[in-house]
């Protein structure tokens, strides 16, 4: 006897058919990458050497004692913690001044928009270039601003290097930050304010009271979203500074391209990913705890 | 969230990968992912066959239109060019990442010395020394196709340009000083010394860590007789210890030079900001198209110091051991070993380089368009040109080893340190092999 298929079920069948094709790629195109680089990052895997042979922990361990990897790790935390703290900063700070009503309130706001429609290699070797101390808008201005005769070698200077590099992708990402920001604060009733005001609340105590606890939740999913493209960032040193004086800029991304490009080291390159990935999955994971708890 | 939960989630999740893992350890092995033991399927050569050249752009003008035309009269199949990247990173990732996916969509790629060692090594080539043989390169530089075209007793390239670091002057900042063009160390500090004034330099260096320290580092190695590889010689230590003169104890470079590329080495050159610069001789049309080769910069004799001798290199054609045309793919390579090809090919893609094939040099109409053939031929009297020394962890060797000499050249490591830790780093590359 044929079984009646009821129309729920015919509904979820559909609705599995419809979603499976997307299911199938997103898992070839994410899930077995993850697989294949959690494999590859236990072999000893090196094609200059024709060697691939089972290590299992043995990348993990290299790593842990590799002084140029540490170096990565470290500015990579530090490009991180500061490139994260000022965006945030400027970023709510632009997206206020963006909120107010004032005359040339529009053109603020596509100038702002700019930094962030520009693709990250072509603000890389544009800055290149700023921060060249023959031809760089940078020291040129600093000089036009009272400094006179002030030279810094930027780019040839371990902290200098760094700092360039914080600087520029600050300037990149802060617009991005500030548009969604704008959005969300665009979205606060206007009754909250005017309460606020009846109850005599101060600009800064309707900032902290009113307005950012109600796009708490958008603040945290931007810091989380932000922070993530922060620790697998890697254009701007590959065109900026290729890593270096020295190490001194050579960010994880960096380094993983160096070992899978350049040294065909595909078992550290697939641990330094591990890492990363791990780094960035820890992230996450708190950052959407914290989401969770907030109930605004 | 219940911890337990989320322990039993990383639980799921670590076994699913290790029992993946697993699997996948089944799937291959070194060999086989390594591009090697696996034949493919070969094409019989017909008019039919297609095959498809990796190389920088050629270009749409008549020298473009006359070396597509000799490509298409010399042989009996299509040849597709496809352009590489602009800038010699992209290109070693690209081809990098093609070689060894087993991409076979490439059938000749054109690479330098140091993609062609690693290349080989990872047996990504196809030998070619059925089709192109050593008579076909009897008229290239001489040692050179043991340094870099043989492995194993097989042939793997054919070169195509023949290019030296040459030494750059602008005869207008020396004329201007009324100073001699250096011809020994002495000189050469003294004119650096005399011409570093007014915001200029007497020297201008590429030390970019990408590549440019790393070439810069091999001829001051060779022009005091020691060698980039090996830290311990006595000319290695007095080349490493002049360069770091050059910024803090003579004044004539700026420390700038760590963020100079070739790229902003060539235009702060164009524009006087320094009176010598040893720059490859690809540089040269930049110079021209500025309206200064000739005039105002232009290229003197190697100096003496411990020795004349400077780096040459070569950009060579290799064919893809995936490639399933490969016999279509070795006949293109024999016909770019032919003089007429290698001087069309130069001016098609806009090297103007003299050619690897050094009979060329003497014909006035093949060369007749290229950039420096004359300037060449002093360096081969002089005697001036080596083959550079490098190893297939070359490409490891730019990243850390010049790190390391960036790092000296700061001030952020002593004299010592730096040769301890760069011999080191040179002992642990060297050693992975």
């Amino acid at each position: 006897m044929k079984r009646k298929i009821t129309l729920s079920r015919r509904k979820t069948i559909f609705a599995w058919m419809c979603v499976l094709p997307v299911l199938v790629i997103r898992l070839w195109t994410t899930a077995y990458p993850v697989v294949a680089m959690s494999y590859y990052s236990l072999l000893d895997y090196d094609l200059i050497r024709r060697k691939k042979e089972f290590a299992g922990l043995q990348n993990i361990r290299n790593l842990a004692k590799n002084k140029q990897f540490l170096e990565s790790l470290s500015f990579t935390v530090k490009f991180t913690m500061i490139s994260i703290c000022f965006i945030i900063v400027l970023g709510v700070a632009l997206a206020l001044l963006m909120k107010q009503n004032f005359g040339g309130r529009k053109l603020i706001r596509t100038v702002a928009l700019i930094p962030w429609g520009l693709s990250m290699i072509v603000v890389s070797i544009a800055a290149l270039w700023a921060f060249d101390d023959t031809y760089g808008i940078v020291n040129d201005l600093i000089r036009r601003i009272g400094f006179e005769g002030y030279h810094f070698t930027w780019l040839a200077d371990k902290s200098g290097a760094q700092v360039a590099v914080i600087i520029v992708n600050i300037w990149k990402n802060v617009s991005f930050f500030a548009i969604i920001m704008l959005a969300a604060f665009q979205g606060i009733p206007g009754e909250l304010f005017e309460s606020a005001r009846i109850d005599g609340a101060s600009n800064w105590k309707i900032l902290f009271h009113v307005s950012l606890p109600y796009v708490m939740r958008t603040f945290i999913i931007m810091i989380i979203f932000v922070g993530v493209s922060q620790i697998n960032s890697f254009e701007i040193v590959y065109a900026m500074t290729k890593g270096g004086p020295g190490t001194t800029t050579s960010l994880l991304a960096y380094r993983l391209y160096m070992e899978a490009t350049k040294n065909m080291n595909y078992g550290m390159a697939s641990a330094i990913t591990m890492v990363m990935f791990l780094v960035t999955a820890v992230y996450g994971i708190i950052g959407l705890r914290i989401y969770r708890k907030v109930d605004y | 969230m219940k911890w337990g939960k989320v322990r039993k989630g990383t639980a799921l999740l670590l076994s699913g990968i290790c029992m993946s893992s697993m699997i996948l350890s089944g799937c291959s092995t070194a060999e086989e992912d390594a591009g090697a033991g696996q034949e493919t399927e070969q094409e019989e050569v017909s008019a039919d066959t297609e095959i498809t050249v990796y190389t920088p752009a050629i270009n749409e003008d008549e020298y473009g239109k006359e070396f597509k035309k000799y490509v298409e009269e010399n042989l009996d199949f299509k040849v597709n060019f496809e352009a590489e990247p602009l800038l010699y990173a992209d290109t070693v990732n690209k081809a990098t990442t093609m070689l060894a996916s087993g991409d076979d969509s490439v059938d000749v790629y054109f690479i330098d010395e140091i993609m062609q060692l690693s290349f080989m090594s990872a047996d990504f080539l196809e030998p070619i020394e059925d089709v192109v043989t050593e008579e076909d390169m009897s008229e290239f530089l001489e040692g050179y196709e043991d340094k870099f075209l043989k492995k194993d007793g097989h042939i793997y390239g054919v070169p195509a340009d023949f290019a030296g670091i040459l030494f750059f002057v602008n005869k207008k900042m020396f004329d201007d000083a009324d100073i001699a063009i250096p011809t020994d160390q002495e000189e050469f500090i003294d004119a650096a010394k005399k011409l570093t004034k007014d915001g200029k330099y007497g020297l201008l260096e590429a030390w970019d860590k990408a590549s440019h320290l790393q070439d810069n580092l091999n001829r001051w190695c060779l022009m005091f007789g020691g060698n980039f590889y090996d830290w311990t010689l006595d000319g290695t230590k007095e080349a490493i210890k002049f360069m770091y003169d050059l910024v803090h104890t003579y004044k004539v470079t700026s420390i700038d030079n760590l963020s100079v590329d070739y790229e902003t080495g060539n235009q702060k050159f164009v524009d006087g900001n320094a009176a010598m610069y040893f720059q490859w001789a690809g540089s040269v049309p930049s110079y021209e198209n500025a309206g200064k080769y000739g005039s105002e910069i232009i290229c003197a004799p190697m100096p003496e110091f411990k020795t004349n001798k400077t780096p040459m290199s070569s950009w060579m054609w290799v064919v893809n051991k995936k490639s399933s045309k490969k016999e279509a793919a070795k006949e293109y390579a024999k016909l770019m070993a032919s003089p007429e090809a290698q001087a069309l090919y130069m001016k098609a893609c806009g090297r103007l380089s003299p050619t690897a094939n050094l009979d060329v040099w003497n014909d006035a109409e093949l060369t007749d368009g290229l950039l420096t053939v004359e300037e060449h031929k002093q360096y081969v009297e002089d005697d001036a040109f080596e083959a550079r020394t490098l190893s297939e962890r070359h490409s490891e060797y730019m990243d850390t080893v010049t790190g390391t000499l960036q790092e000296y050249l700061m001030d952020e490591i002593s004299y010592e340190e730096c040769l301890e830790k760069g011999q080191q780093q040179i002992d642990e590359l060297l050693g992975k092999n």
